[in-house]
């Protein structure tokens, strides 16, 4: 088999058995890889109302059909399971190195059931998987026990995705972590954590073969072309993703206090830029075959942190811990990111309940013994982190997330909670970007930009402008301010992204950081390294499947049309000030691009349920039956 | 030669699956004759692994069998499998250890800067690997 290592790897941690599978052709057809089969497993393998966090729940990891490959950017991993803090479907997508090394080891997907009944990790080399004692690693940080895991192992060449304190201690945002890289959203270091499975380590030397070498070699270099070509992407290289925080906070698009506003005052002193000026920046990393490297390694050397060293700090981390938190003491946020990345936690929600304590406080109606919630303080985010990892005091209430932390703490703070469906959201201001207010709304694991990211909405390049020509029929559209069309735009993203996580690649090179690896270009690749043709239809296809059977599960799971919604806050409170001000996005714009966006998925719009006939259409007979049984088959 | 700036390495290895398809037409780090490791060191950077066609050449001297050789116009040094042991001086007697000894080939493999127009610094976006 080209392309794929060609087999299934289930490990049973309850019985301790391991079986393997053979990745049928029909699987691969339908689903390419990654994220795809990923999700297909997860919907035939769980049934509805099983405790994320207990013994029923399955954990997959699904490398990209591409992963293993000099692909620009194709090494992301999918990682999936259903979801502690949503109760729903839920994936991560994560870079570094493990996809390949899993493939070399010779599985493509790994899927974990039962639980272990003390702590244990998973050594595969060569296809030859061991269940090994891992209750000296239990309590350690990541970095610690991936040196020790290779020191054990007596090879330096081992990959490892692993847990840290956060996971074990069942954190509702406690990440997967692959080295410096996150698999961060919605608590899959949990559902690790509560299988007592401290580590995956795999190692292997089976060569992935491509159909056409030489074709392959050639379009790689084309693709490198197209990418070095685009003047956006050198930003992202020099500075990382922390390299939009000055555009976006000088465009007034940049939340601050916890959504209470939209620009800081400052806070170039926690972007990419001031990150490379002032020496915290040593060096950049890139995941398997990405030479853009938008990855960071920062240190500080000096004053109250020094010796501070890690991944990181992105984008979303000095959004959350800096913005949100209106925190501008660069080394504490470098602080509280490095931590985040020894405990393995979530920055984004980490970040995200942390801001949310801190509106409480102004509120009065909570308060921290020993942590001095008020806004600005830097101190206090880092001492948080740590007792969110360890659930002491203050940090056991946070560690579940906003919904329940607000539920228990009452008050109206609800009205503060910002979160769907139980994720607390990502950085994006939802009442003036109508297009990522329907993305939010509508992603399955809850509101972040990572499941169709519109980029192209603002229309700020040719590109941009060009695509949304191409979707909505005029570049009129092209203007983040008017909900219409935004159904049309979302759809066609969530497709492309679906088919991008599907093949393993980084949508910073599909379509979130410029529109470069094109579905044409997509298609081509595979052809390349499969053999077999598709079309750029099918490739679109394979994604819509994709996102369909994410909302059968969903849908399995009793969601519906009302969990596809905003926070209270963006549909009530207008924005403050700035050139977006007194802008909402309330329930009748809301529902005006849910009608538009289940209708072109062909789902029900009172429920939002997929049709039995769209179903079909798919190829999804068996979800169709399968959803009929529970009675989630719209009349 | 080959210049190589390890500071601005960033760990991506493209190089190495660059080289294996161009070395046996499939991809794993073992069939690449460019090799990249952390630093231990120095924590957050990477050790650049490969023969650098460098002038002083000492593994020339340092072969017991002279099956290595330099062409006097392009620079290129090559191990000539033929002759080689596999003995391993070669890579004692390089500043960077970069002759990879196969256990599967029996005899010393080094880079042969695809006979001029290297494929790894085509593929290295941050601009590590240059050819001089």
């Amino acid at each position: 088999m080209y392309a794929y290592a060609g087999k299934i790897l289930h490990v049973d941690l309850t019985a301790e058995k391991v079986r393997e599978e053979p990745l049928s052709q029909e699987r691969v057809k339908k689903l390419m890889g990654g994220r795809g089969v990923n999700a297909a497993l997860l919907f035939e393998l769980t049934k509805p109302g099983i405790d994320p966090l207990g013994e029923e729940n399955i954990l997959l990891f699904g490398t990209g059909a591409l992963s293993g490959t000099c692909a620009p950017s194709s090494g992301r991993m999918t990682i999936t399971a259903k979801g502690p803090a949503t109760n729903l479907y839920l994936k991560s997508s994560v870079g570094g190195h493990f996809a390949p090394e899993l493939k070399f080891a010779g599985y493509d997907y790994l899927v974990i059931h039962g639980k272990a009944r003390r702590p244990v990790y998973l050594w595969i080399q060569d296809e030859k998987v061991t269940i090994r004692d891992a209750s000296h690693l239990w309590g350690k940080d990541v970095p610690d026990t991936d040196e020790l895991i290779q020191e054990e192992l007596k090879n330096d060449r081992v990959e490892t995705a692993g847990i840290g304190p956060a996971g074990e201690n069942l954190v509702k945002f406690a990440a997967i972590m692959i080295g410096h890289n996150s698999a961060g959203r919605g608590g899959l270091g949990a559902v690790m954590g509560a299988k007592k499975l401290k580590a995956v380590a795999v190692q292997g030397h089976k060569p992935v073969e491509v159909a056409r070498p030489e074709l392959f070699k050639n379009l790689s270099l084309r693709a490198l072309q197209t990418l070095a070509g685009f003047e956006g992407r050198k930003g992202l290289s020099l500075y990382g993703t922390a390299g939009l925080v000055p555009i976006r906070n000088e465009m007034q698009l940049f939340p601050v206090k916890n959504f209470q506003e939209d620009h800081l005052e400052g806070a170039y002193q926690f972007s990419g830029q001031y990150l490379a000026e002032k020496g915290y920046l040593k060096n950049r990393f890139g995941c398997s075959a990405c030479g853009t490297s938008c990855h960071r390694f920062t240190t500080v050397d000096e004053g109250k942190y020094k010796g501070s060293k890690s991944g990181g700090p992105e984008y979303e981390t000095v959004a959350a811990f800096g913005g949100g938190c209106k925190v501008i003491d660069t080394e504490a946020i470098l602080k509280a990111n490095e931590l985040c990345n020894r405990y393995g936690m979530d920055t984004i929600s980490t970040g995200s309940v942390i801001q949310w304590a801190m509106e409480c406080r102004e509120k009065e109606v909570l308060d921290a013994e020993g942590v001095n919630l008020t806004w600005g303080n830097g101190e206090a985010i880092v001492e948080l982190v740590r007792r969110i990892a360890f659930r002491q005091d203050i940090g056991d209430l946070l560690a579940e997330g906003v919904k329940r932390a607000a539920e228990k703490v009452g008050h109206d703070s609800w009205k503060w909670a910002i979160h769907v469906k139980g994720l607390e959201q990502s950085r994006a201001e939802v009442r003036a970007r109508k297009g990522y207010a329907l993305a939010l709304a509508v992603n399955p694991r809850g509101p972040d930009h990572l499941c169709s990211q519109v980029y192209a909405e603002d229309g700020a390049t040719p590109e941009a402008r060009a695509l949304i020509k191409k979707i909505c029929g005029s570049e009129k559209y092209a203007t983040h301010v008017m909900p219409e069309k935004r159904g049309a735009i979302v759809r066609w993203h969530e497709d492309c992204y679906a088919a991008t996580d599907a093949l393993g690649l980084c949508t910073f090179v599909t379509l979130s950081r410029g529109y470069l690896i094109d579905p044409k270009m997509m298609t081509e690749f595979y052809a390349h390294a499969t053999g077999t043709e598709v079309s750029e239809e099918e490739l679109l296809e394979v994604g819509h499947r994709i996102v369909t059977l994410e909302k059968a599960f969903n849908v399995r799971e009793g969601a519906t049309r009302k969990d596809d919604t905003l926070a209270w806050r963006f549909m009530n409170e207008p924005i403050r000030s700035g050139p977006r001000r007194g802008m909402t996005t309330p329930q009748k714009e809301l529902d005006l691009m849910l009608d538009e966006y289940y209708e072109l998925h062909g789902w029900d719009r009172a429920t939002g349920w997929p049709k039995k006939e769209t179903l079909e259409s798919l190829g999804l007979e068996k979800v169709a039956e399968e959803l009929a049984r529970f009675g989630k088959i719209p009349r | 030669m080959m210049l190589i700036d390890e500071s601005i390495c960033t760990g991506c290895r493209t190089c190495e699956f660059a080289c294996a398809l161009q070395q046996k037409k499939s991809f794993h780090y073992d069939f690449s004759l460019i090799r990249i490791r952390k630093n231990k060191a120095e924590e957050g950077f990477f050790l650049v692994t490969v023969c650098r066609h460098c002038p002083s050449a000492p593994c020339l001297a340092a072969c017991p069998v002279e099956a290595i050789g330099k062409d006097s116009q392009s620079g290129i040094v090559t191990i000539d499998p033929q002759k080689c042991t596999g003995c391993g001086q070669c890579v004692d007697a390089c500043p960077w250890q970069a002759p990879v000894l196969s256990s599967n080939d029996g005899f010393a493999n080094i880079c042969d800067l695809c006979k001029g127009d290297p494929l790894c610094v085509k593929f290295c976006q941050p601009g590590a690997l240059r050819l001089l």
